[in-house]
């Protein structure tokens, strides 16, 4: 049971750091850190005032197997699986085939293609819908983004972006527009991806989301400073 | 090609903010790069800490791996890539730890090299130009708190591990790290 005083719950982001918790009070606060920003403060805070202590460990070259073993675990980790592939480009083709792009109610639309298709990966159903529209194109659906009951937010690219060398594409969404967009992650052009809940602040129905071409690990000023290639607004899933 | 990353001082700078960007778009080469830059720091750290060649190479892929899937997560606003890395290899030791039982004991050999290692990392800090800050607020701590605190960042040692080496009970270790810590964020902020 994490405890509330600020102080004791610093000293357990401390013990964290260290390794000393159990292998059931570090779960405890992993599953706190998904949501718990201060918590999540802490435990950077101590990893960054103990980190030049891990300059005292003497380096090891690795076997030389070692870089082959990754770069095969990171291939087979990457490559779409080709159900998953053939179910996004289904997904894209259905989208424009059945025009469902027409329809008023378009993040509904999505909801419902997507809950018929059971997109690979998912166990919940989403909350909350958008579909974000490529600006230069008229049937330019182009992202998905649902977001769950827990604010896991969940990305699919529906087309291809081809994006310039030393850019990446940011998603935002904008919940106050006197405080403007808030920065939720960086999205590979082309795969699908889960955000974690903590990144997402709130979610309420009409929220805009947009993804804007930024530098190379992103904006650096909390705000989007390159073009918006996509934007949509969030719509409930009907339960 | 083989890869042989560097043991000695290297010379340069590497942008680990740039890497992991970089990784999170799929750019493979970038997380060669990081691995060329700091595989054999990595490997060092999870050998210091398991004490097993073998099992610190697995640490060392599954961190690689989980740098790989992550790197789209990594925010450069709340820190450094380097300490995000190195956190990952960390906190893969633990488990790795917890699943060859941790709780074994410490052979005799390496029991008698620890306190020798506590007291020959806390002048190795003194050393190290990044460490000066750590190496000035750990000096405010009497020795015993100092190097337990040092055994366990550095050499991954338990508390229980600790206090059977140092002849204490369990009850006078959790005091020293509990008070080392304290004056630790009082000292450096």
């Amino acid at each position: 049971m994490m405890p509330r005083d600020p102080q004791e719950r610093d000293l357990i982001a401390a013990e964290y750091v260290l390794g000393h918790l159990s292998e059931e009070q570090a779960d405890e606060v992993e599953r706190a850190l998904a949501s718990d920003a201060d918590l999540g403060e802490c435990v950077r805070a101590w990893e960054e005032r103990f980190l030049p202590a891990s300059l005292l460990a003497a380096p090891v070259p690795p076997d030389g197997s070692l870089w082959q073993r990754i770069e095969n675990a990171v291939q087979a980790a990457s490559t779409p699986r080709p159900v998953a592939r053939a179910r996004i480009g289904w997904l894209a083709a259905s989208w424009r085939n059945l025009g469902l792009w027409r329809l008023a109610t378009a993040a509904l639309a999505a909801s419902l293609l997507i809950t018929m298709l059971g997109l690979p990966g998912r166990v919940s159903r989403p909350a909350f819908v958008a579909v974000l529209q490529a600006r230069d194109a008229p049937d330019g659906a182009g992202w998905i983004i649902q977001v769950d009951e827990d604010r896991t937010v969940h990305s699919t690219p529906l087309r291809r972006t081809d994006i310039e060398a030393q850019r990446v594409l940011q998603l935002w969404t904008l919940m106050d527009p006197a405080k403007g967009p808030v920065a939720l992650g960086l999205l590979p052009p082309s795969a699908a991806v889960r955000l974690p809940a903590e990144r997402l602040p709130a979610i309420g129905a009409g929220q805009l989301f947009e993804i804007t071409l930024e530098p190379a690990g992103g904006s650096q000023i909390g705000r989007p400073t390159g073009r918006i290639l996509y934007i949509g607004r969030a719509a409930a899933v009907a339960s | 090609m083989t890869l042989q990353p560097s043991t000695v001082a290297r010379e340069g700078h590497f942008d680990h903010n740039a890497a992991l960007a970089a990784c999170a778009v799929g750019d493979a080469a970038a997380l060669r790069r990081i691995y060329e830059w700091e595989a054999a720091n990595l490997v060092g750290i999870a050998v210091r800490i398991l004490r097993r060649r073998d099992l610190a190479h697995d640490v060392v892929h599954d961190a690689f791996v989980q740098v790989w899937q992550r790197a789209v997560t990594f925010d450069p606003a709340r820190g450094s890539g380097r300490t995000w890395i190195i956190s990952l290899v960390r906190h893969q030791c633990f488990k790795a730890l917890r699943r060859t039982s941790r709780e074994r004991a410490l052979d005799g050999v390496a029991q008698a090299a620890l306190p020798d290692e506590a007291a020959d990392a806390f002048s190795r800090l003194a050393a190290l130009q990044e460490a000066e800050a750590l190496h000035r607020c750990l000096q405010l701590l009497d020795r015993p708190k100092r190097e337990a605190i040092l055994l366990a960042y550095v050499d991954g040692l338990s508390q229980s591990q600790i206090a059977e080496h140092r002849n204490v009970p369990l009850g006078t270790v959790k005091a020293w790290v509990r008070r080392g810590l304290l004056s630790l964020r009082e000292c450096l902020g």
